[in-house]
């Protein structure tokens, strides 16, 4: 269960406008997971993915006071966080394509759950491994829709894509995940 | 509608995110289409998976984190960083100049009157060492000694190395430069009996200066482009241009309190440079007396002869000459007597091995 949103109140953005500490330290505690979450899925790696997380607030805090607030606050993080990740996998360390999905395989073995039953390891694992294994421009699209919940627009807006091209990736996304995981569907 | 046309929509059927009329055209081709239904379902089975999966949880500690790293660095740190070298840099810096400074603290310690006094206090322990000798040196000595620098005449030493190099007549006249600053001082711990010079003070490291070239600093051979000689053994000995030389740079510097300190005696200073100590060290122990005893047992066992024994409220001095074909042994039964550490040793040890030894 995600945290409540802070609010996009008009006061709270003002205070983070005016580089008001508290309010920042707020912003942070309020998206910390998702932002951490989405570096994660695409990364694969949690080193890697706080360390992205932790760039993608910092630049947070050097532009708030140019949002005009005209996104949403959560849009407007996970579209630096998803442009830091999309330009971190572009950027050539292509190795970590190959160990993300070590990593995903660990993550999800790392936490069982105390009545996991095999199957539900088995699942998390399969998964880990499927979205990994998509092609970035789709992973990152399924990952802010499935996973972080975002509406279409709202991808559209943080990845800067027609809606269209969000549908179209979105639906990709999910097709080449049934193939993956048809063993585990009903 | 095809069932391509209608499987690419699914996805956004199932968000509800279809346009009214596209998503009842897909409704009336799912109606009439099972393969498409079952597409459909596991698109949406799927999509519940995605959304069974585990939130991720950002790690213990985060938020501190970056809010440090977000706030804004004092001016001082940006001017630390800009200034400061990466570490790759530095610290083969750092441990150059490490190495420098303990260099140049060898160096300078070489250098220092404190050791060129040290040195001095440690000569009179010598004239006695080889009695054989004082007679001929006592000879040379009167000669060497009358009323003031004749151009003949060899300066009187301040330290062994200045003597042994006055044997050089060559030097004799510039010898004379320093001879005035040396002569008027009033011979305080000068007196011809031995036993009335002061014990070394523990401190000091005498041998540092009378010491062999093993001793001396690298860098003070490469920067004069000569070895510091050892002191000649005895009054034949050759005569060292360079030390006398090097001895002159210095002497300024020596010249003051530790000047007159000295014993300004030209006999006395000749009769100096008889026997050097081959070997000069400290020895830690319990009971001096005991020690003292023990020692002097050792030293007649091996054929040996204790020349002089001097003792104040912290240390004794036993000198004593050791055959050298037993001086192994010597230091091996030493040990047994105390703790014991050699100051200074000559590389190749003469036949009888001139020992100072100081019982602590």
């Amino acid at each position: 269960v995600r945290e409540a949103e802070a609010g996009d109140a008009p006061r709270f953005l003002d205070r983070l406008r005016a580089g008001d500490a508290p309010a920042f330290e707020e912003l942070v505690m309020t998206y910390q997971h998702r932002v951490f979450g989405v570096a994660l899925r695409m990364l694969g790696n949690a080193a890697e993915a706080e360390e992205v997380a932790q760039e993608a607030f910092v630049r947070a805090h050097r532009a708030l006071g140019d949002f005009r607030g005209d996104a949403k606050l959560s849009t407007w993080l996970y579209a630096i966080t998803s442009r830091l990740c999309l330009n971190r996998l572009a950027s050539g360390e292509r190795r970590m394509a190959r160990q993300s999905e070590d990593a995903l395989l660990r993550l999800s073995d790392a936490a069982p759950r105390p009545d996991a039953a095999l199957e539900r390891r088995e699942l998390e694992t399969a998964l880990g491994r499927a979205i990994a294994e998509l092609p970035e421009d789709r992973r990152i699209v399924v990952v802010l829709r499935d996973i972080e919940g975002l509406s279409y627009e709202e991808i559209a807006e943080a990845l800067e894509l027609t809606l269209g091209t969000v549908r179209s990736r979105l639906h990709r996304a999910r097709a080449d995940l049934k193939e993956k995981l048809e063993r585990f569907l009903p | 509608m095809t069932c391509d046309e209608t499987r690419d929509t699914l996805s956004a059927y199932l968000d509800d995110a279809l346009a009214p009329e596209e998503r009842s055209r897909v409704d009336a081709h799912l109606v009439g289409c099972a393969e498409c239904r079952r597409e459909l379902e596991a698109l949406r089975g799927t999509v519940a998976l995605l959304q069974r999966v585990e939130p991720a949880r950002a790690p213990v500690g985060f938020v501190d984190r970056v809010v440090a790293a977000a706030r804004p660095r004092p001016w001082y740190r940006r001017v630390a960083d800009a200034v400061l070298l990466p570490l790759s840099v530095k610290l083969p810096v750092e441990a150059a100049a490490l190495v420098m400074v303990g260099l140049l603290a060898v160096y300078l310690f070489e250098r220092s009157p404190e050791l060129q006094q040290a040195a001095r206090e440690v000569a009179p322990q010598r004239e006695l060492a080889a009695p054989a000798k004082e007679k001929a040196v006592e000879q040379l000595a009167d000669r060497a000694a009358p009323p003031a620098p004749a151009p003949s005449t060899p300066a009187p030493a301040e330290a062994p190395a200045r003597a042994a190099g006055e044997r050089d007549r060559t030097d004799a006249s510039r010898s004379q430069e320093i001879n005035p600053q040396i002569t008027p001082s009033p011979p305080a711990v000068g007196s011809p009996a031995p036993s009335a010079a002061p014990a070394p003070p523990p401190a000091s490291t005498p041998p540092a200066a009378s010491a062999p070239p093993a001793s001396t600093p690298a860098p003070e051979a490469k920067a004069q482009g000569k070895t510091e000689g050892a002191p000649g053994e005895n009054v034949a000995g050759a005569g060292r241009p360079e030390a006398e030389s090097r001895q002159r740079v210095l002497s300024p510097t020596i010249s003051g309190d530790s000047t007159r300190a000295a014993p300004s005696s030209p006999r006395l200073a000749a009769k100096r440079v008889l026997s050097p100590a081959d070997v000069v060290a400290r020895v830690a122990v319990k009971d001096r007396d005991a020690a003292e005893l023990d020692l002097t047992a050792l030293i007649a066992r091996l054929g040996g002869s204790v020349t002089q024994r001097r003792r104040d409220d912290e240390t004794t001095v036993v000198e004593a000459v050791i055959p050298q074909p037993r001086y192994a042994e010597f230091s091996a039964s030493l040990a047994r007597i105390g703790s014991w550490q050699v100051e200074a040793e000559r590389p190749d040890l003469p036949a009888q091995v001139h020992v100072i030894l100081r019982l602590q």
